[in-house]
């Protein structure tokens, strides 16, 4: 399963919609979304690790991840410092 | 772990660690930018088949392709201020405190013990000194007498003074404590008469004239919210360090001898009978006194 990438991965490309704002006056301050990821748990060097991704595909088949949903919300803040 | 399936604080581990790593990459962002986005809350909508092992455990696994029957979990994330962690967390001095397993318990006994909240030394004493050895053994399903075995064991102790060395370093001590220590929970603290009458067995200990400082050498001495009271003839004592295993404590600068008591955070109470003696070693070596092992 070489496409496997770690559930972090896809949650900041998911948050890079809101991350790359081109700063023309107007910004988005707080953002929802509800997505569709498929999730699953592996063993990797002795760690287990939650990994995550897209669906592949919105068609039903029995060889897919089951696909779990995930709400994320995410807020513009001041940065430290 | 042969069906993929993992004890549930991994699994809450796995996912923890991910969302941290998010919030990292996110904050290397705001370097170079004014206002940077942070994720707020996040819930799971996790479809996991759920197991108990013969040891109890919780296992999770996460749903393979074409399974069926796989129950939901519905886990939420949110952000929290360092002030809720600290309301909601274990110190880490809790955490410093000798473990079951240090104290040799068996694996069986310590998961049971961790079933009612007890993870350490300094939990089991606090528990015992508010419910009572009874109690937990009821609801641990410990054998009372296996239990009062452990709590033995558990239980603070003093088993040598020494002067402090010349070095000025504190061997085995933890997290200075200036000032004196603060009583013990639920120990009253009832006024001694300074010509304090010791009991014919109280081990007697001399040190030099001189020392400034005394080390009390033991065990399970430092717990996580309280520190032992030391007294001399009814005098407290400042700590000057605090430790599982050593307790130093500063002389009067008029000290000529009297009675040491050691009032523990389980409510023991040890009494020496401390005394100048021209005879004694400087350097602390030779002063230790050590009671019978239980």
């Amino acid at each position: 399963m070489s496409g496997r990438r770690d559930l972090a991965d896809a949650l900041l490309a998911y948050l890079g919609i809101v991350g790359e704002s081109d700063h023309r006056g107007i910004e988005i301050t707080e953002l929802e979304l509800n997505v569709p990821l498929e999730v699953t748990g592996r063993m990797r060097a002795g760690t287990f690790v939650i990994e995550g991704t897209a669906p592949h595909s919105r068609w039903k088949s029995g060889f897919l991840p089951a696909v779990h949903l995930t709400r994320l919300r995410v807020g513009l803040e001041p940065a430290e410092g | 772990m042969t069906d993929g399936s993992v004890p549930i604080e991994d699994f809450i581990h796995a996912i923890t660690t991910q969302l941290d790593r998010v919030q990292d990459a996110l904050r290397l962002k705001s370097v170079n930018r004014p206002l940077t986005y942070a994720l707020k809350d996040l819930s799971m909508e996790l479809r996991v088949f759920v197991d108990v092992d013969a040891q109890g455990t919780v296992r999770f696994r996460t749903s393979a392709p074409n399974e069926s029957g796989a129950s939901v979990l519905n886990l939420g994330f949110t952000t929290i201020t360092k002030p809720m962690i600290e309301e909601n967390t274990v110190s880490l001095s809790a955490v410093r405190s000798t473990s079951l397993q240090e104290l040799g318990v068996k694996p069986e006994e310590q998961r049971r013990l961790e079933q009612i909240g007890v993870h350490n030394v300094s939990q089991l004493n606090r528990l015992e000194n508010s419910a009572g050895a009874r109690a937990i053994a009821r609801l641990s399903d410990v054998s009372m007498d296996r239990l009062k075995d452990i709590l033995v064991r558990a239980r603070p102790q003093v088993r040598g003074i020494v002067a402090q060395p010349a070095s000025p370093t504190l061997p085995g001590a933890g997290t200075p404590a200036p000032g004196p220590a603060k009583p013990a929970p639920g120990t009253s603290v009832s006024p001694l008469s300074p010509s304090v009458k010791l009991p014919a067995n109280t081990p007697s200990i001399a040190i030099a004239p001189g020392a400034k400082r005394i080390g009390l050498i033991g065990k399970h001495l430092a717990t996580d919210d309280s520190i032992p009271e030391v007294r001399i003839d009814n005098r407290a004592l400042a700590v000057a360090a605090a430790g599982d295993d050593a307790l130093w404590v500063d002389l009067p600068a008029d000290f000529a001898g009297g009675s040491l008591e050691v009032r523990h955070g389980n409510g023991d109470v040890q009494a020496f009978d401390l005394r100048l003696d021209d005879g004694a070693s400087r350097d602390g070596a030779g002063l230790g006194w050590a009671p019978v092992e239980e």
